[in-house]
């Protein structure tokens, strides 16, 4: 694998535009019905963040990533409607990995997110949606 | 050698052209599919870099298009994928794609030496 530390800035710039993205979109989503143009575009974000952070060598911020991006993959392919509470745990999960870029931009280093947190996020993105 | 290099994301257009610019390639980047399309029909490569999550005209329908086409046939792709996208791999192979690479761990003298086997 090659040296990454020279893409560091590249990568906090690219980083905090997916997440700053990602928020905005969530705001709409929140406004109105999830639509599948939002929810593609959330996809898109999603995806470029996890395989950046995994380029980089942060894998645990990645594998937190992949869970939020598989997620909105299915709601994509399944045409799914992702109801209120569900957003609204995407809303905390982005508030988080915006706290785990800021780590990244302090240390140079994977957050200390552990395998039990990226469990317990998938669990909850997984359960059945309250009506 | 002239190398189209298709990803949306600006993180790996700079990455991948920087590393293969070190490696004395000439390298052209397309920010999607329907770009990169554009790019494939005046430009002349050697190679094509393709990534497969885009918007617009994703990597798949991309390589759905080549199928059909003489001019882009003649032009061998390598597919970028990330982790746990076996699926999407075997699909671009099935879709005629020459070979693929893990983005996330990039190596160039992995690529070079797919390259040399492609182009030599």
């Amino acid at each position: 694998m090659d040296d990454m530390s020279n893409y560091h800035n590249l990568f906090i710039k690219t980083a905090s535009e997916h997440i700053n993205e990602l928020g905005v979109l969530l705001l709409k989503a929140k406004a109105t019905q999830l639509s599948n143009e939002v929810l593609s575009q959330m996809h898109l974000h999603a995806h470029s963040l996890k395989s950046e952070a995994q380029a980089m060598g942060y894998k645990q911020f990645g594998a937190y990533v992949t869970v939020m991006e598989k997620y909105l993959k299915e709601a994509l392919n399944d045409n799914r409607v992702v109801s209120t509470d569900k957003i609204n745990i995407l809303s905390s999960v982005v508030d988080e990995i915006r706290i785990f870029l800021q780590t990244v931009t302090d240390r140079k280093e994977d957050p200390p997110i552990t395998s039990d947190k990226i469990l317990l996020l998938a669990k909850q993105l997984d359960s059945p949606s309250e009506l | 050698m002239n190398i189209l290099v298709i990803d949306d994301d600006v993180f790996f257009q700079k990455f991948y052209s920087t590393k293969l610019r070190e490696a004395g390639y000439t390298v052209d980047i397309a920010a999607d599919g329907e770009e990169g399309l554009e790019k494939i029909q005046k430009g002349s490569y050697t190679l094509i870099l393709l990534d497969l999550v885009m918007p617009k005209v994703d990597g798949f329908e991309l390589l759905r298009m080549r199928q059909n086409n003489k001019r882009m046939l003649a032009i061998p792709v390598i597919v970028f994928s990330t982790l746990g996208q076996q699926e999407d791999k075997m699909k671009a192979i099935q879709l005629g794609a020459n070979d693929f690479m893990d983005k996330t761990f990039f190596n160039i003298n992995s690529l070079m030496e797919k390259v040399k086997k492609m182009t030599g």
